[in-house]
């Protein structure tokens, strides 16, 4: 495949599963561009097309690892009790654009946000996800239903308490934990 | 499978892709269909996923992001093929051994043509510093044996006359990659005769068949012959006429 047709079938999804890792546009930019020039370095070692998706995404998510601050606080709760799914309102997702939804979905932890980054953003599978991400299938599930609970909820705050919105000032926060 | 189970399955798996494979994953869409409260609650997420799906993936993207990430990955190639100072000083380095590398082993494996008078010379020379024998025996087959397994001239044919001199021993020496025979022979009024042989091939310019050349080389009497196969020099300390007729 040409540089220019791989750019152009991936790199807009590269660039919303990068923002809503790194939460802000530059980064996004620079993990894009990274995982690209891994491209031009390594690409040739992919036979088959198929896999070219999966390889930009999980190529992107290790430039991610690998450039974040190790200081960032991680949460691990995958052995908390399990929360269960709010009901949710009808289209009250409607009421919020693009960009404020992006926002909410970056407030989520980072455990949470990337599997369901790539689950909204390029219908992922949750098998796919965790072949991606290389965390158990188990792990996926149960990070993909705490991170809709967790979208939901903050949506709901927002919609009821807009000035409440803290994105994009999320940079400063996400370094330090 | 209970409604909270159920719940947990089709929150996070997806229909159309490989998750409808999953057994638990059939058996909870299945539960929709008889569980109305299950069913309304699956719509409701199923809208709001559409919904944070589409919302996400209009996310928008810089406008100059392509337009940057092509030219910077023409920039990276060109960075690839454009040598630095030291990537030339290190490629004309290498350059450099690998010709004189390759110059030593044409020399090894393709020496320098060697002319019958060279080998002369390298004879009366190796003779001078001096060649004891390393296989001392008497017996010219024990030596043709030895110097057979040393791949070195064993089937050469040797004047009778100096074939009755004592035998001392042989060994070998190498001239200009070849591996040459040396055969020494004690006469009976104690002077030695030692004869060098090489394969005739080996030699550029070798003296024809039959043909004896008979010189001296500072003290030392030299006669050079051949046959079809081999090319020797004898040098000795005798006179060049006793030598003669020892040949």
């Amino acid at each position: 495949m040409q540089f220019q047709d791989l750019v152009d079938s991936y790199y807009e999804a590269l660039y919303r599963f990068a923002y809503s890792l790194a939460r802000n546009s530059e980064d996004a930019a620079d993990l894009t561009q990274q995982t690209f020039a891994v491209w031009g370095e390594k690409g040739h070692q992919i036979r088959d097309p198929k896999k070219v998706k999966s390889w930009l995404f999980t190529t992107l998510y290790r430039e991610f690892l690998s450039t974040r601050r190790h200081s960032q606080r991680m949460v691990y709760d995958e052995f908390l009790p399990e929360r269960l799914p709010n009901e949710p309102d009808e289209s009250f997702v409607g009421r919020l654009d693009s960009e404020a939804l992006m926002a909410k979905l970056a407030e989520l932890d980072e455990i949470h946000r990337t599997p369901l980054s790539l689950y909204y953003l390029e219908d992922y599978s949750y098998k796919e996800i965790s072949d991606i991400l290389e965390v158990p299938i188990g792990t996926v599930m149960s990070r993909l239903n705490r991170a809709k609970s967790q979208l939901r909820d903050s949506i709901q705050t927002h919609l009821k308490n807009p000035d409440l919105l803290s994105f994009p000032n999320l940079d400063s926060n996400a370094q330090n934990g | 499978m209970d409604k909270t189970q159920a719940r947990f399955l089709l929150r996070c798996c997806r229909s159309g892709t490989t998750d409808e494979q999953d057994e638990a994953f059939q058996e909870a869409r299945q539960s929709i269909l008889e569980d109305p409260d299950l069913q309304e609650w699956y719509h409701r997420e199923m809208a709001f996923d559409r919904e944070c799906r589409d919302k996400l993936q209009q996310f928008p993207v810089p406008t100059d992001l392509r337009a940057n990430l092509i030219a910077a990955q023409r920039a990276q190639q060109s960075q690839a093929f454009r040598p630095t100072r030291q990537m030339v000083m290190g490629i004309a380095a290498a350059l450099v051994m690998t010709l004189g590398a390759l110059f030593l082993l044409g020399q090894f494996l393709h020496p320098a043509p060697l002319t019958a008078s060279d080998f002369a010379r390298h004879a009366v020379l190796a003779d001078e510093h001096g060649n004891d024998p390393i296989f001392l025996s008497e017996n010219l087959d024990a030596k043709r044996e030895w110097l057979s397994r040393h791949n070195a001239p064993s089937e050469w044919v040797l004047p009778a006359d100096l074939s009755k001199a004592t035998g001392q021993g042989c060994r070998t020496v190498a001239v200009k990659g070849n591996t040459v025979t040396v055969i020494g022979f004690k006469l009976a009024c104690g002077n030695d005769v030692t004869v060098y042989v090489i394969s005739r091939q080996a030699l550029s310019q070798a003296t024809p068949p039959g043909e004896l050349v008979l010189n001296e080389e500072g003290r030392r009497s030299v006669a050079r012959w051949c046959d079809g196969k081999f090319y020797y020099v004898a040098v000795s300390q005798v006179p060049l006429n006793r030598l003669k007729d020892l040949l």
